[in-house]
């Protein structure tokens, strides 16, 4: 017989793994780059990128790095997921990005960029909600079925004494 | 009157029980470790792994209401009639969950939560359709009646099914396009088909749990009744 108290620790267990699930997804930002050269004509080929972050404009120690190697670039354009060579595991607010091609004399332009926690901070949310949403109202419907089934038992155990009795 | 086993019952439910358990532990590492993420639409795009089994659920407990108001109307069998109202409640819990989920979806992808596309649309009719089927159920005092009254309304109001089923294949509509069967130009990679399918056994044996939970409560309420009308006597 499952009791009310076992269906809330499995409920509590769920929200449990919800967390640890979101916890664990792994942290991906999804970034597209033009590569042009010092005349401005896009650029095709592989070339090897490494994308910085860094905490102020001016800062000259990246709080994260990484190298992608082999990046293919089609009419200067190339994309790349950053977290995917060295985990990112920043807090995500706000950062300063830069991209490097380092020896293959292209100067990115502007410098550094700004990008804020519009990565995967907030689409996490969005899927973090509709996951425990789901969940949640699964396990609380079948609680309520639950506790109806035991009331009923109890009603009908009350009702066959009384019938016995008369 | 209904004959089961209670013993076998929970042998049942026990079992399937577990089976849940275990496969919604398997379903999370899928989605959430296994299922490659999605180029365009990063993360949130993972809650195509538990919206579309909802949808799934929903139309599957629908059709269950179906054939059952059928049978009813055939045999005149009280069984068949709890089959379809337990089936419409856990049908219309789904469908509440696609509403919920789908504009949780739209809002970061398509920069709104709701437009009133033939799809959109034609599910929440669907979702009106068996609200409407389970109040009509709770006003008709008579139980024979509201049996024979849904059983109408479960068949007719079927019909949404397909329409709904077929609405982004006919129309332009907002909503994406079919991923499984839906063509040349659609399809899944593998990664995410293998979660995918996964997810749709654990909603499909989750609705099956939930349908064995609710039918033992109709029971146990049937029985409260009878002996109650026995003692009245």
């Amino acid at each position: 017989m499952i009791t009310t108290k076992s269906k809330l620790v499995s409920i509590a267990i769920t929200l449990l793994l919800a967390c640890v699930s979101h916890a664990q997804v792994a942290r991906l930002v999804h970034y597209d780059g033009v590569l042009k050269d010092s005349e401005g004509t896009p650029f095709t080929g592989n070339v090897d990128v490494t994308i910085s972050l860094y905490n102020r404009p001016a800062a000259t120690e990246a709080a994260w790095s990484e190298e992608h190697r082999a990046v293919e670039v089609e009419d200067g354009k190339f994309s790349v997921l950053l977290g995917s060579v060295n985990p990112l595991k920043l807090s995500f607010y706000e950062y300063f990005l830069e991209v490097e091609v380092p020896g293959a004399g292209f100067e990115p332009s502007p410098k550094r960029t700004m990008i804020v926690g519009s990565g995967y901070n907030f689409r996490m949310w969005f899927l973090f909600a509709a996951y425990t949403i789901v969940w949640l109202a699964l396990f609380l419907y079948m609680a309520f079925i639950g506790r109806r089934q035991t009331k009923l038992r109890s009603e009908l155990q009350a009702l066959a004494a009384e019938k016995g009795s008369v | 009157m209904i004959s089961y086993t209670e013993k076998e019952s929970n042998r049942t439910l026990i079992v399937l029980s577990a089976v849940v358990l275990i496969a919604v532990l398997v379903d999370l590492f899928l989605i959430f470790q296994f299922a490659p993420e999605e180029r365009s639409m990063g993360h949130v795009q993972r809650i195509f792994y538990f919206h579309v089994p909802s949808a799934w659920i929903s139309f599957l407990a629908f059709f269950v209401v179906f054939v059952n108001s059928g049978l009813y109307l055939w045999k005149r069998d009280r069984k068949y009639d709890l089959l379809a109202s337990t089936s419409a409640e856990i049908g219309v819990i789904f469908a509440t969950l696609v509403l919920i989920t789908g504009p949780i979806w739209g809002r970061p992808v398509w920069n709104t939560w709701w437009e009133w596309s033939p799809r959109l649309t034609l599910f929440l009719v669907l979702w009106f359709i068996y609200i409407a089927y389970l109040m009509l159920r709770s006003f008709v005092d008579e139980e024979e009646k509201a049996a024979r009254f849904s059983a109408v309304f479960g068949i007719v109001g079927f019909v949404d099914v397909p329409i709904v089923y077929l609405s982004i294949r006919l129309w332009r509509d907002i909503h994406p396009s079919p991923v499984i069967a839906g063509g040349q130009n659609s399809g899944l990679h593998p990664d995410m088909k293998i979660a995918f399918f996964f997810s749709l056994f654990t909603f499909t044996v989750l609705f099956f749990l939930m349908l064995l939970h609710r039918l033992r409560v109709e029971r146990t309420a049937i029985a409260v009744r009878e002996l109650k009308r026995q003692m009245a006597y």
